[in-house]
């Protein structure tokens, strides 16, 4: 992600992001923004007006704060971040 | 009781009815978040023990990016919070919009704005390109998207919003060379339109001929 970001922002990488204001690159989430996600298998990060999930398997889920899902990508086994928090 | 639960407690207490989320971060040091709910007023606060609070409104048309407004301290925080639910205000975001982004955000296109405003479309294009635009400018421009200007002057422990309608009632006089400029300019198509020359105080003036 650091290497296509590194060729399409222009914007240079900044180590200590999570500490700083937006600078127009996009950064993975830090772990300070770590909830409980109710499942080993499941990384919630809660951040400003959204919520984004990554599971083992390679799903991926952004739900808005009014609800909306944004992004709701399955894992390489086809199964999304829902089924993987059931246990499915 | 960490500062976060004591402006929570607070909120509580002074906006009965108000629902509040309070989520604690997993880890011992990470940032703790609030979604503020009370009828039309949706807000969300986040405690980081080392950059402090930060505060947005819910716009579920933008995400992605950092708080709108940050605060070092709590009683700053607690009293924008206040501010923000008493007055039904919206945050201001960090990162400023250029008008050409306003008016995508708000889906509408250079020739339709043109057309609301009473403009060509290169008249629109330059004012979207113009480092110093005339409050009036501002004004109508927001008013032909369906929105307001607010003025907000900043400071760090709090934020003030300019009243700059006391301006407009209370127009300066115009001197007769003023008029004079004016007019030749609008004969030569340089005045853009009526507001330009209401906002110099020139349509309440009965001009002689």
């Amino acid at each position: 992600m650091n290497a296509v970001e590194d060729e399409f922002s222009g914007v240079p990488f900044n180590p200590d992001a999570a500490n700083a204001a937006p600078d127009g690159r996009m950064y993975p989430p830090h772990d300070k923004y770590l909830r409980a996600s109710g499942s080993s298998q499941v990384q919630l990060f809660a951040h400003v007006r959204h919520r984004t999930a990554f599971a083992a398997n390679g799903a991926v889920k952004i739900t808005l704060s009014d609800g909306t899902v944004a992004v709701d990508k399955p894992g390489q086994d086809g199964r999304t971040v829902d089924d993987v928090l059931r246990g499915g | 009781m960490n500062p976060f639960t004591a402006i929570v407690q607070v909120l509580e207490t002074l906006f009965p009815g108000v629902k509040t989320t309070n989520t604690p971060p997993l880890r011992d040091g990470g940032v703790w978040s609030l979604d503020i709910d009370r009828g039309e007023t949706s807000l969300a606060l986040e405690w980081d023990p080392v950059t402090g609070f930060g505060i947005s409104t819910v716009d579920p048309e933008t995400y992605g990016e950092g708080p709108d407004e940050r605060y070092r301290e709590a009683t700053s925080a607690l009293a924008r919070l206040i501010t923000l639910l008493e007055l039904k205000q919206q945050t201001a975001p960090q990162s400023p919009l250029l008008l050409s982004q306003l008016r995508e955000r708000r889906k509408c296109t250079q020739v339709a704005l043109a057309t609301r405003l009473d403009m060509r479309q290169s008249t629109l294009s330059a004012i979207e390109h113009r480092e110093d635009v005339q409050l009036s400018t501002l004004r109508n421009y927001v008013a032909a998207l369906h929105g307001r200007l607010e003025l907000l002057a900043a400071f760090d422990e709090t934020c003030y919003v300019i009243d700059t309608k006391a301006a407009r009632r209370r127009p300066k006089a115009m001197t007769p060379s003023t008029i004079k400029r004016w007019f030749v300019r609008a004969s030569r198509g340089e005045v853009e339109n009526e507001h330009e020359l209401a906002g110099k105080g020139g349509l309440h003036y009965a001009i002689p001929l």
